[in-house]
């Protein structure tokens, strides 16, 4: 690794300082985007689909359990598969703390996969 | 939100636009432009904190862990990079001595397998004034398990911008000295919590191909590092894992957001 420009205490809090500017402005514009996301327009579901859950069959409205949104991920586990995707599961190591922050919040959040609940259970 | 502050909120949405599939595609593929273009202005930033200068730390300071004292250097625990987020959980903070400070548990809720950022040379810890025995006790009942937790016993949160509020402070190693390369707090920290966020906050980034660092900085491949967390250092899972991303990437799946 070649040798990296160093600076002093003050040098670094300046710079950082600079970048902070840009920090703020990829902030505020991450929120513009948010708000462009809610100002979508929704399409109605009128086909019936039907998962298999722990508690057993339901429908996608009962996935909702309750709350006003739901937020569903689909998780690379097919029949044929021995393991997660990679990916797929490197994903899934960071979300399970936050399930119960979203359900307080009228959102339920989802994993779901072509894998018999068996598989995924075990 | 209680309840019924969100039930009376709901009553005052304006009504949505309903629209069909196909207009619904169309507003989304619109919408998806201005999603890369954020994406790609988050990499740019990211390349940015790359490129800060490095403070170098001459202070000793002095934590406490699960294994006794432990300085800077120690936290590292043998990688390159680390990685420390000052969490709120001393006397004195709201919820003392069941809880942490409401935001900072949060963000401990964020925090996944840490074996992901491992694999990148990198260490997360957590570090609070709380003294050991009370650290212990709150991770486990809390499923904190996997965090490495340490107590501040000196000036290193007034040093470095967190003793009054919560922050993430990067530093890298080169041997045994010790560089601050980036802070970030405030809702900067909102956004922490991927192995991917940890990382873009690093010296060193994702340390893949595509990114645009200083030359000479250790890169590979994307996506192709990535593991099982309980399958790094396994040959045979990497050879596994590879051939699934290659097949994937040759289908066009993960290869064209890649670029």
């Amino acid at each position: 690794m070649t040798k990296h420009k160093t600076g002093t205490r003050e040098e670094w809090l300046h710079a950082r300082l600079d970048l902070l500017k840009a920090e703020k402005e990829l902030t505020r514009r991450s929120d513009e985007l948010a708000q462009q996301r809610q100002e979508l327009p929704w399409v109605k579901i009128d086909k019936e689909y039907q998962f298999e859950t722990d508690d057993g069959k339901a429908s996608l409205k009962d996935l909702f359990r309750g709350r006003s949104q739901l937020l569903v991920y689909h998780f690379m586990l097919g029949p044929d598969y021995t393991a997660g995707c990679p990916s797929c599961s490197a994903i899934a190591d960071g979300y399970n703390g936050i399930v119960v922050h979203l359900a307080n919040h009228d959102v339920m959040f989802w994993t779901i996969s072509r894998a018999p609940l068996a598989k995924l259970q075990a | 939100m209680k309840t019924k502050e969100v039930e009376k909120k709901k009553d005052q949405l304006k009504p949505p636009k309903i629209v069909s599939p196909k207009e619904w595609e169309a507003a989304r593929q619109q919408l998806l432009v201005k999603e890369k273009e954020l994406t790609r202005a988050r990499d740019s930033l990211a390349a940015e904190r790359r490129r800060m200068p490095w403070a170098a730390v001459e202070k000793e300071y002095k934590f406490e862990g699960p294994d006794g004292k432990a300085s800077l250097l120690d936290l590292f625990d043998g990688r390159r990079q680390l990685i420390i987020y000052r969490a709120f959980f001393e006397p004195g903070v709201v919820g003392w001595p069941d809880h942490a400070c409401v935001g900072c548990s949060m963000m401990a809720d964020h925090v996944g397998n840490l074996a992901h950022v491992n694999a990148r040379d990198t260490t997360i810890v957590f570090a609070s004034r709380a003294p050991q025995k009370d650290i212990k006790r709150l991770k486990t009942r809390m499923g904190w398990e996997r965090v490495p937790w340490y107590t501040i016993t000196d000036d290193f949160d007034k040093d470095f911008g967190v003793d009054e509020w919560h922050g993430h402070n990067a530093f890298i190693r080169d041997g045994d000295k010790v560089f601050r390369t980036y802070f970030i707090n405030g809702r900067g920290d909102e956004a922490i919590g991927t192995t991917w966020s940890y990382l873009d906050i690093t010296a060193l980034g994702r340390q893949e191909e595509w990114e645009d660092s200083p030359k000479g900085y250790p890169q590979t491949p994307p996506y192709e590092w990535w593991n099982w967390h309980d399958e790094y250092g396994s040959d045979e899972a990497s050879a596994k894992v590879l051939e699934q991303i290659r097949r994937g990437r040759a289908a066009g799946q993960a290869g064209g957001d890649a670029k």
